[in-house]
């Protein structure tokens, strides 16, 4: 992936691999199943570790007012993730060059140009943190960053981690510069 | 209805009483930049400021980014949810 500019017209874009464009639309849909089927009245729900962080506790030492809390902010918090991750699924664009390359390819395909407006800008930094922090979960990253995830798919699933956090910093330094 | 009167007022009354603050955490998974930019996008304050933000949740393991009545603060909180930072709020220090 090429980082994030700024352009004249106010967009950031950058340039990413297709191959990027895929995982980050596969991991992005993930997170909309997850978002999907979060039930803000299910308690049990609620105590896994992923949908803890998504939705985290207001009032850490008053059980009861955090449960309020959630009450009346929960819905409205997933509404928005889950428009923001459709929306980071609509500017990477429909998926029919990807699944048409059954065929050995020829030659490499060539990079795809994401260009964002300001308000794709903030669902995609807020989709890439949710990505983030329930990959991190997945991780079992502990408060001082070290993942203790030890299976076959540790390096993947780190790689996956490390390069949406590359994507999120290189967009985060776009909109500041 | 009369219930929910009757909580706003004891909330407002509590309020008046001692300041609510919203809370941020530090987690290992939000980047560094990521966080000094909702501070700076979301309470309006200066680079320099929302730096120091950054850093005092960084180095000290959280930081206190507003203060106010209990309803802003909640405001505030679910605001810094919406942006999957890990915020809360309590009762000002006395």
């Amino acid at each position: 992936m090429m980082e994030f500019r700024r352009e004249d017209s106010g967009t950031v874009s950058a340039m990413f691999e297709p191959i990027e464009v895929d995982l980050l639309r596969q991991v992005t849909s993930q997170l909309l199943q997850l978002l999907g089927s979060i039930d803000a009245d299910d308690t049990a729900m609620l105590a896994q570790p992923a949908v803890r962080r998504l939705l985290p506790d207001a009032y850490p030492d008053d059980p009861e007012a955090a449960a309020e809390f959630r009450r009346f902010t929960a819905d409205g918090l997933l509404e928005g993730k889950l428009a923001n991750a459709a929306a980071v699924l609509g500017a990477l664009g429909d998926d029919e060059q990807s699944t048409v390359q059954t065929d050995a390819p020829a030659h490499d395909p060539l990079p795809v140009p994401i260009v964002l407006d300001e308000q794709q800008i903030q669902s995609w930094l807020r989709t890439l943190t949710d990505l983030r922090l329930v990959v991190a979960d997945r991780l079992q990253i502990d408060p001082h960053g070290v993942p203790h995830l030890d299976d076959e798919e540790s390096h993947v699933v780190n790689d996956i981690y490390n390069w949406l956090g590359m994507v999120q910093e290189s967009l985060v330094y776009a909109i500041d510069a | 209805m009369p219930q929910i009167d009757e909580s706003t007022r004891v909330r407002e009354a509590i309020s008046l009483d001692r300041p609510w603050v919203t809370v941020v955490w530090d987690d290992p998974v939000n980047l560094m930049s990521y966080v000094a930019y909702v501070f700076r996008s979301y309470f309006g304050v200066t680079a320099a400021e929302a730096e120091r933000l950054m850093l005092q949740v960084h180095n000290n393991g959280r930081a206190i980014v507003a203060t106010g009545d209990r309803e802003s603060m909640e405001r505030h909180v679910e605001a810094m949810h919406g942006y999957g930072l890990w915020a809360t709020l309590d009762k000002a220090e006395e």
